[in-house]
């Protein structure tokens, strides 16, 4: 029997097989008819396996391309294109072709190959929700880079933007198809986004370098707000049938195949959770800075809870959904930033594949135009667990690391965690009592050391 | 035999066997049973072949823990559990203060940066990102590229932000991912009240207070120089 049966939900799927058993009187499966059916599931488990080696070389397709870039090696990214792969930046428009590409790139960069002195262009590749077609064939990805670009004595810029990309699996190999960055913002370092307007308008180089094809969408960028389209729904239940146990008990040497099959079955699922989980971590921090209020409550189990920082514990869908009215209404205003960037995710899954740990981060920046911004960072211990085959936030529990004003950063502004509101009051107290930065805190780590073995331990280093 | 050749030989002896098993299975019914035994053994060949992919998932992800676990410990200067983190001969380079040997040379290293556990005031946050992880053939060593970010300070004293990336070895004793060679690039530290536009922090050299065992393996400057570290990796489309 696999853990898959076990599901919450599933019970009465495996009630109703074990009262057919009873009641049938069909004859055990022939070695024969057992054998075709190991074949027919190592069928099924041969491309499961090869959807997690495509979800790997994606990752690695995209991350690599963020390493070219931060060295303007722009041969290096035309090469990750497939030939007629196209790629669009903000509202350069859409440049199509492997060639088209490497034009498009070269403009970028002023012609010039690899960084110029005092150059620094980092573009960190970050929070991937990705999808692969049923067929292996394509695959579609959302991420986001983090950009600290400019040219010392010059100028400094934080830029920030989310990426909806397509990838083509030709002769075996994973190419982009398709590259499409919506940009945020891109402001100067000093004042950041609280005092700046995007530099750019979105304009790079499209005014000097022709598109093949307009912008795909209009919009506008910091301070105006624009969500780009996705292109997953919210995790569902399939509607498939559970996959019918393997025949088991048989003896001497089938019953070793039988047992070498489900324990590789077992290995594979428990990778596949692994990567819903990233997803789904990834998923949650783009609702969240858009202010997806609806959206983000849905990644919830219904009896899930949510506990951010010292506000205290918010309880199932409704609490969730009350407690996300205190960062600001439904959908985010123009003028406003609530970036949650998602970050470093250690992922445990339980053997049964019904429960599933993260302890992973958020960078944060948020803000109001000309008003205030605000830099944040916050590490969750989250639980996740598996409803009809569908991973949900069980527990989403995120403590502040620290708080701190754009212009007097973690030096002078750490502001302090905030508590329980009266307005919007939670269902229960915070679980554990502390005081961010400059105090020091180590959220309870819900994994034992990686190489050790041992509980994680922290030994406080000294109080002020 | 390495694992990875393991699979491909398995994979070539399952079709071998499969093939062998459907002759089989159209002659006699008396065959039958020497039949299943081939069939058997051809299914077991090609469980052995999907195998090798599977467990270069499990590496891929015991690396990244690995090395998210490191950044989580290096934030709160949990040294003790850092340390742990390395086989017995790993070796630590971070930026460009030369090579540390051994478990108990990398927490002196530690220790000698900021007091275990940290104190009141200090953020010492290393963020742990974009991981590229090539795992080996034989499935017992692996190589990492990261980037991180960091966020270090001490209140009302002083605040910078830093970025760079690491290019690590890894290897697998007793079933347990250790880091091997973990080596930390600087590419950019400012003062956060300047940013890099205005303030750039030279890369650090040897200390006569905490000598290496080994020089630099390389020595570079950080920016505003343009120094990148090599990556491990090549194109994953061209293989160049």
């Amino acid at each position: 029997m696999t853990s898959r049966l076990w599901r919450p939900g599933a019970g009465a799927f495996v009630l109703a097989i074990l009262g057919a058993c009873a009641s049938s009187t069909s004859p055990q499966p022939t070695p024969a008819e057992q054998l075709a059916a190991i074949t027919r599931e190592l069928d099924r488990l041969q491309g499961e396996a090869e959807r997690l080696a495509d979800v790997s070389a994606i990752k690695r397709l995209q991350r690599a391309y963020g390493y070219y870039l931060e060295a303007a090696q722009w041969d290096q990214m035309t090469d990750l294109f497939a030939d007629s792969g196209s790629i669009e930046i903000a509202q350069d428009g859409v440049y199509v072709g492997k060639e088209h590409v490497r034009r498009y790139l070269n403009a970028l960069g002023g012609g010039h190959v690899g960084l110029r002195s005092g150059q620094l262009s980092e573009h960190f590749q970050l929070q991937p929700v990705i999808d692969v077609a049923p067929d292996g064939q394509s695959a579609k990805g959302r991420w986001r880079a983090l950009i600290m670009s400019g040219q010392f004595k010059q100028n400094a810029r934080w830029g920030e933007g989310t990426y909806e990309n397509e990838y083509v699996k030709d002769h075996g190999i994973w190419k982009l198809a398709k590259l499409h960055w919506y940009q945020t913002f891109l402001v100067p370092y000093e004042g950041g986004w609280a005092k700046n307007h995007d530099l750019t308008g979105g304009v790079f180089v499209g005014k000097k370098l022709t598109p093949d094809q307009p912008p795909s969408e209009h919009y506008g960028v910091w301070p105006a707000v624009y969500i780009p389209p996705f292109h997953y729904k919210n995790p569902a239940p399939s509607g498939e049938a559970a996959q019918p146990a393997l025949p088991a008990g048989a003896s001497g040497s089938l019953g070793e195949l039988e047992k070498a099959v489900a324990s590789l079955k077992e290995r594979i699922e428990r990778l596949k959770d692994a990567d819903e989980v990233e997803n789904l971590v990834s998923m949650y921090g783009y609702y969240l800075d858009k202010q997806q209020w609806d959206l983000l409550t849905d990644l919830f189990a219904p009896d899930g809870s949510m506990e951010i920082s010292q506000r205290g514990i918010y309880k199932g869908h409704a609490g969730v959904r009350r407690a996300l009215e205190l960062f600001g209404p439904q959908n985010i205003e123009p003028e406003h930033l609530h970036n949650h960037i998602q970050i470093q995710p250690v992922i445990q899954v339980a053997a049964d594949g019904t429960r599933a740990w993260t302890r992973s981060r958020a960078l944060s920046e948020l803000g109001t135009y000309q008003r205030v911004g605000i830099w944040g960072d916050g590490v969750y211990e989250n639980e996740y667990v598996k409803v009809n085959g569908v991973w949900k936030i069980y527990k989403d529990h995120v403590y502040t690391t620290f708080f701190a004003t754009y212009d007097k950063g973690w030096e002078n502004g750490a502001g302090k965690s905030p508590k329980a509101s009266p307005k919007i009051p939670p269902d229960a107290p915070p679980s554990e009592i502390y005081e961010s930065f400059p105090d020091i805190y180590v959220p309870p780590f819900h994994y034992k050391h990686p190489v050790t073995g041992q509980p994680i331990k922290w030994t406080p280093g000294g109080a002020p | 035999m390495s694992r990875r050749l393991t699979g491909a030989i398995l994979l070539t002896a399952a079709v071998a066997g499969g093939a062998a098993w459907i002759v089989r299975a159209q002659s006699t019914p008396a065959a039958g049973a020497a039949a299943d035994e081939q069939a058997i053994a051809a299914a077991m060949t090609r469980v052995h072949s999907i195998e090798p992919r599977v467990g270069a998932r499990e590496d891929e992800r015991a690396i990244e823990n690995l090395q998210r676990s490191y950044g989580y410990f290096v934030d709160k200067a949990m040294w003790r559990e850092a340390a742990d983190l390395f086989a017995d001969d790993g070796t630590l380079e971070i930026g460009g203060r030369g090579v540390f040997v051994g478990k108990a040379r990398v927490l002196q290293y530690y220790t000698w940066l900021a007091p275990a556990g940290l104190k009141y005031g200090m953020l010492y946050n290393h963020i742990q990102l974009q991981p590229i992880v090539t795992v080996a053939p034989d499935g017992l060593t692996a190589r990492g590229r990261w980037h991180f970010l960091a966020e270090v300070g001490e209140y009302q004293k002083s605040a910078r932000w830093g970025t760079g990336s690491y290019e690590n070895e890894y290897v697998k004793q007793n079933g347990v991912w250790k880091i091997k060679t973990l080596h930390g690039f600087f590419r950019m530290y400012t003062e956060y009240a300047d940013g890099w536009g205005k303030s750039a922090v030279p890369n650090t050299r040897p200390e006569k207070a905490l000598p290496p065992d080994r020089p630099p393996t390389v020595v570079y400057d950080t920016y505003p120089a343009t120094y990148i570290a090599p990556l491990h990796f090549t194109n994953p489309v061209t293989g160049k």
